[in-house]
This record gives structure tokens, sequence and C-alpha cells, in this order.
């Protein structure tokens, strides 16, 4: 990789302060007014419960920021220019603090938020400043970093496309060798699907057999999707580091292929916080809303309330809990969806005390687990979580939300709870009911074959009386073995220029009085047009 | 020297608070109606609009929410808060004497003031005893290190207030006929600094500056609560 060396440009303390004044809003406003300092969000806060240090009380880390926009005069400061603190100076020291604060000592989990009798959102103002500390380039690099590489190649892991594409094309494999079922696909760009399935790079560069489970599950419920060949990426890690222009066109990237390929509904993976930048960001930064979101247990609870899959429990009989992501429980309301999903897909299902809205966070979100100097605190102040685990007495913990399973894998290391972490589908997918393989339908709309092995003569008189052309001949015919014969050793449609020089023979358009696909046709070979259905496969030429 | 200062106080100071009251309210009101709007999901409520009201009606008559946080915090924030409001209600009467409230308990002259008396005193030691605690909780470690100045200012003032006027309910003579013929004058633009008083010119003058520092400080939430509260469940 290529290492540049950019020139830093430093904000001046004034513009940094113009910044955090560009992020007030009426709610931000009058929280800093309504807080009382009560100290209630300290019980609610997993970092103060675990450490006992008054630093990490959320009123604390919400009074510094409200110390930063005190600095920025207004208010009574022009009627009283000794109120409030000396004057608009940041010092390099102060902003240090900042960074602890708002980077590593706030997961952004909201659960403050639910405890607190003022309701004051402390996610909302902690990325107002981690906003303005990411403009004066001191957010945590790994943060910092996967954003910057987010913008640069479409997804948050640097993954080229043509490797993102190979990998789905090998589990759409796995997944019709596993079934026996040749129908079962993973289709690529296909227009007018009813769903854009996004997913996150982590499945696809370490977990792929996640992509299997869940296109196991779609592909039970016959459900019409699609993934993108460029932008496939649900993450947004601008959500975390408070850069709005990069949340913009990061979150733009997905949407806008959605309308290219023609779909107005986006399906997530298990992601918590891609579900809920899509859902509730985007239409902010994007200044839309004509596309819906929907996240990946709240269409699998819909399958399994409407009979569209079956499951049978019995086969997962270990004890399971589930852990609430903060994305998509608290800040996005699937609570009872994860939990119905399970129940019908496991035998022993244990709630954690608490769950749901007032869940513990598992220490992972906000972007934690890219800032790799908070590591230590990270895993010290799980010890919430760890041992609200350990009380169910549960063997696999699922979840559904990446960043989470990331911290649960940590923590079940660190405090050596012998669990199995695994995502919801993965249980799903496992005590799925297969209904049995549909027989594939031997021609598509168009009238193209869908498999050249279930071709022969017989079958190319037929196609041929539908388009018109009498019997055979044997010219005709000749030209027909040529095309096959073609196709099975290059996988591509021969030009009708090359036929006739081949073959010596007259124009095979004229032959067949129509365009060259009149002739693909009926030597049944796919549909040039549709492209899922390209690439090489073995049949034999002429039977 | 105590004259004038009483003149301050009971002439010039009630007008100032006045309009420093709806001078800093339009300030605060117009300040932030010009921020722009936040559209930002915070957690949505599945049940809905009514759903939404029930939550936040809930928290604000019984404290909910800090009850399931916290017994003694609740015991302590109740405490206080039925206190004031009783006496914030007892004071309608320094400026007007609703007898048909009176008539419907059938009361005399005699009970309303003895009703009066046990009433107020009741209200007023809940405000001073919860407000002590409060005070007293500030003090605990993790509660002291989140403090600021603003906190402990606002709860002495408070408590100074309480305490000014339960002294006048009980360490000296005040006749409530005097204050009505002192509010009256002030509302009718021709107060006189009749009433020579010194736990009531304390009393008074504290609450008037607690009034006027009102819009600016953190007491606000009386307006602010049902609103923050209202987007969090929305």
């Amino acid at each position: 990789m290529v290492t540049e060396t950019k020139e830093l440009t430093k904000p001046t303390n004034q513009e940094m302060l113009d910044f955090l004044g560009t992020k007030l809003n009426r709610n931000l406003s009058m929280y800093f007014q309504s807080c009382q300092r009560c100290g209630i969000c300290a019980d609610n806060c997993h970092y103060y419960k675990a450490t006992n240090d008054p630093k990490m009380i959320p009123a604390y880390k919400a009074e510094l920021v409200r110390k930063l926009y005190k600095k920025r005069g207004g208010g009574l400061r022009n009627l009283v220019p000794w109120f409030g603190s000396k004057n608009g100076k940041l010092s390099d020291e102060e902003l240090g603090v900042l960074t602890d604060s708002v980077f590593g000592r706030c997961t952004m989990c909201r659960r403050c938020t639910i405890g607190c009798p003022m309701g004051i959102d402390v996610a909302m103002i902690m990325r107002a400043c981690r906003g303005m500390l990411t403009l004066n380039h001191m957010a945590p690099k790994g943060l910092q970093d996967t954003v910057d590489i987010h913008l640069k190649t479409g997804n948050n892991m640097g993954l080229e496309n043509e490797e993102f594409v190979a990998t789905v094309e090998w589990m759409e494999e796995e997944l019709q060798d596993d079934l026996g079922d040749s129908t079962a696909k993973i289709p690529i760009d296909k227009k007018g699907a009813k769903y854009l399935w996004v997913l996150n790079p982590r499945e696809v560069k370490y977990f792929p057999l996640l992509l299997k489970a869940q296109a196991k599950i779609f592909h039970a419920a016959g459900e019409d999707f699609t993934v993108s060949s460029r932008y496939w990426d649900v993450t947004n890690y601008a959500l975390f580091n408070g850069d709005d222009v990069a949340g913009r066109t990061i979150s733009g990237y997905v949407i806008e292929e959605a309308d290219r390929l023609g779909i107005n509904s986006v399906l997530c993976t298990e992601c918590g916080h891609g579900f809920r930048q899509l859902k509730q960001m985007a239409p902010i930064w994007l200044k839309r809303n004509d596309f819906t979101v929907k996240a990946f247990v709240e269409v699998v609870a819909d399958y399994i309330k409407r009979g569209r899959i079956k499951l049978d429990p019995t086969v997962n009989t270990e004890r399971v809990t589930y852990h609430d992501p903060c994305n998509q429980g608290r800040s996005g309301s699937f609570i009872d969806e994860p939990r119905y999903i399970l129940r019908a897909s496991v035998m022993d299902y244990v709630d954690t005390d608490p769950c749901g809205r007032d869940n513990w966070c598992c220490g992972g979100g906000g972007g934690a687990l890219t800032m790799s100097e908070f590591r230590n605190r990270r895993l010290d102040i799980a010890k919430v979580k760890a041992e609200q685990i350990r009380a169910t007495g549960a063997k696999i913990i699922a979840t559904s939300c990446h960043n989470c399973i990331d911290q649960l894998n940590e923590i079940n290391r660190h405090y050596e709870l012998g669990l199995k972490v695994v995502n919801t589908c993965e249980l799903t997918a496992d005590a799925l009911i297969m209904p049995p393989p549909k027989e594939p339908e031997l021609r598509d709309d168009e009238g193209y074959m869908n498999d050249p092995e279930k071709w022969d003569w017989e079958m190319a008189q037929t196609i041929a009386a539908g388009e018109r052309i009498g019997l055979l001949t044997e010219e005709q015919k000749r030209v027909i073995e040529y095309v096959r014969k073609y196709y099975h050793s290059n996988s591509d449609w021969p030009l009708p220029t090359r036929i006739k020089k081949d073959l010596g023979c007259s124009n095979p358009c004229r032959m067949f009085q129509g365009p060259p696909e009149t002739i693909f046709k009926i030597a049944g070979l796919p549909n040039p047009r549709d492209r899922s259905k390209w690439g090489t496969r073995h049949f034999e030429i002429c039977p | 020297m105590a004259d004038a200062w009483s003149y301050f106080v009971y002439v010039v100071l009630p007008y100032i608070t006045i309009l420093a009251l709806i001078v800093g309210i339009i300030y605060r009101v117009q300040t932030w109606r010009k921020l722009p709007r936040a559209k930002a999901i915070i957690h949505p409520m599945v049940s809905g609009r009514w759903g939404m009201v029930k939550v936040v009606a809930t928290d604000i008559l019984f404290f909910a929410k800090t009850f399931k946080s916290s017994k003694v915090l609740w015991a302590m924030a109740a405490l206080f808060h039925i206190g004031l409001l009783l006496v914030v209600f007892g004071h309608i009467r320094t400026v007007t004497e609703v007898s048909w409230l009176w008539g419907l308990f059938n009361l005399s002259e005699e009970g309303i003031k003895d009703a009066s008396t046990i009433l107020g005193s009741i209200a007023g030691i809940a405000m001073l005893a919860g407000g002590v605690l409060l005070l007293i909780r500030r003090f605990t470690p993790s509660c002291r290190f989140i403090s600021i100045f603003e906190d402990y200012y606002i709860l002495l003032i408070l408590l100074g207030i309480a305490f000014t006027g339960m002294g006048m309910r009980w360490f000296s003579h005040i006749e409530i006929e005097e204050i009505h013929h002192y509010s009256r004058g002030v509302l009718a633009f021709n107060p006189e600094h009749s009433i020579y008083n010194i736990w009531f010119m304390w009393h008074f003058f504290l609450a008037q500056t607690l009034i006027i520092y009102f819009p600016f400080s953190k007491l606000v939430h009386l307006f602010s609560k049902p609103v923050t509260e209202a987007w969090t469940t929305r």
C-alpha cells in the first residue's frame, strides 16, 4: 500500500468551536440546560458500574462538552463577557482529556438515556464532540482509518469487488451442494428484486459461512433478493466519528446502488449500527425517505409468523441466551423479534437480566472495537456483561450484530465463560426444515432453456416451432451443433460472422429468420441477457 | 441603610424581577427557536403516540424512572417536589383569597387559617427535609464529582427561601392581610414598603433572585422535561 504523507491542516480553536455551533440543535440545547447532574446515569453506565470511577459518569462526560459550548460565547456572554469560562481557548491537554472521554469512555449505547429522568441523549452530545475532534484529526487512528478506507474503496475492509463476487458465488455453490438443489441462488445485480441485501465486510472476509446461512433462510422462504457487485457494505463508521459529510457519502453508496437496481427496500444483514444508520440517519443525511430499510431479524420473524419457513428447534438443544445490540434493540426497537426467532429455533432459551431495552451494552459499540488504544479498558468494563451472561448459565449466546460478536468473543476468552458466540442466523439456519427442492423450470420467461444439459433434438424442434421455424434442415442442425460446441468450450455465445466463417455456410441469421438470439434459444443455451446464468457449464454437446 | 434596602426589595426589585422573567423567557425561547430541529429518532416507541404520552405522564406524576433506578433518591426527590408544589399553590393566597375553593370544604375564616398553618407547615417541612437530604446527597463522592456550582447554588437558594418562609410562620407574626395589601399595591403599581419583618424581607428577596435566574438555570426542567422526554420516547 502506498503511504502518502498528507499535510494535516489543524483547524483553529475558533473553527472548532464554530463547528460545534453547527452541531447545536434544539435537542442539544435543551439537554444541556435540563441536566440536573442527579447521577442516575451513573448506575446505568457500564463504564461506571465496572470501574466506579466518577470520570465515567455520563453526566460528567456531557458536562465536559457543555463547557465547550459555554466557551463558544453567545448567550449571556454577549451581555456579561466574564460570564462562563475565560476565553475561547482549547488547550492540547484539554483536547486530550476530551478525546479520552468521548471516544474511550462511551460506547454510545444510550442506556443512560433510557434511565434518565430528563431523557437526555448523551450519545448525541458525544457525537457532536467526536465530530469536533475528528475535524482536529484527533479521532483514534483505527476508527478514522476505517472511515477513510470505506470512502476510498467502498467498503470498510478494502475488499476488491471481484473478491466479493467470488465469495458470493462460492457460497452459492456451497449452498447448492449442501441442499442438492440448483435453484438455491444468491443473485448478483438482479434488477427489480424485492430486497437489496447489504452485507458486513467482516462476514465476507472472515465468516463467509454466515452468507450461506442467511441465503439458506432466504431460499427456504422463497425470497426475491439480490446483492450488488459494487456497493454492498452496510457499515458506516462515520456514525461513530461524528463526521456527517463522510456519513452522508457512505450511506449514499448503498441507497444509490438500490436506485440503480430499481429496488426501494434495503435488507440489512445482522449488523446493529449498519441498520440504524440506514434506517434512521440516511433519510436525514440524504434528505429523502422514499426507501425502506429492513433488519434481518425483522424479516425472519415475519417469515416464521407467516409460515414461510418451518423450524425444528430440537436441533439446538443447548441453552441459548440473546444479547441485544444497542443499535438494534434500544435504538431500533427490535426487542421481541429476535426472541421470537430464537424461541422457535432452539429448545432452551433464557433471557439475561436485565434484557431488552435495559440490556447492558457489550462494550464494543460506538466503534470501540476499532480503537486499539482503549482495548484494556474495553475488556475491564465488559465485567458487567460477563457477569450478566454467566448468571444465565447459557452455553450459547446469540446476537445480531458483528461488533457485539467480536466483543463477546473477547469477553468469552478474557473472563473464561466457555461460551459459543453465534449470529442468530446460524441457529435459525441449522433448525431450518427445507421444503422439497422444486424441479427447476425448463425454460425461462423469454423461452430460453435454463440448463443446456436438458436439451435434445426433440426439444430443439419444439423451440423452433415456437419461433415459427418448420422442420430443422441439416444445415440448421449443423449451425446448432456448432453453437453448442462453441459455448461448451468458450462459455460464450458466438457471433453470426464467426459461425459463417467457421462453417462456410450462408448467413445464419437469414437461415433462422431472426436475430442470433433465436439460434441460441433453439440451441438450448441460457439467456445471454440474464447475467446470473453466465458461466461455464458441463453438458453433453449433442445427445 | 436598612430603609434603603427594604425600599429596594419591596418597591424596585419586584418590577425588575417581572421584567427580567418575561425578557428572559422570551430570550430563551427565541434563541432556542432559531436552532434547527434534530430529526434523528432516539428510541422508537412501538406503541405510538399514545404510548409515549403514557410513559411521559407516568414519569412526570410518579418519577417512575427515578424509582426504577434508586429508591432513596426517589424518596428525596418526591418529598422535595411535592412539598414545593404544595407551597407554590399555597402562595396563591398571598395575592387573592380563593373563597370559592374554601367554600367547597365549608371552611370558616378561622378554619382557613388553621388549614393553611397545618398544610403549609407540612409542605414546608417536606420541602426543607427533601432539600436538605438532596444537598447531603450532593456531597456523596460520586455525586460531588459531577456537581457544578449551579447545583449547590440552586439548592441553597431554595432551602433559604423555604427556611425564611417557615421562619415567618414560626418565629414571627405576620398577618395575611398585610401581605394582601402589599401584593395588591405591587399589582397596582403603587407599592408600599410597609412590612417591617426581617423574615419576610429575606424570603421575598431570595425568591426574586431565583425568579430572575430561572430562565437561565437548570430549573427550566419544569418546562423542558416533558419535551426532552417526549423526544426520547418518540
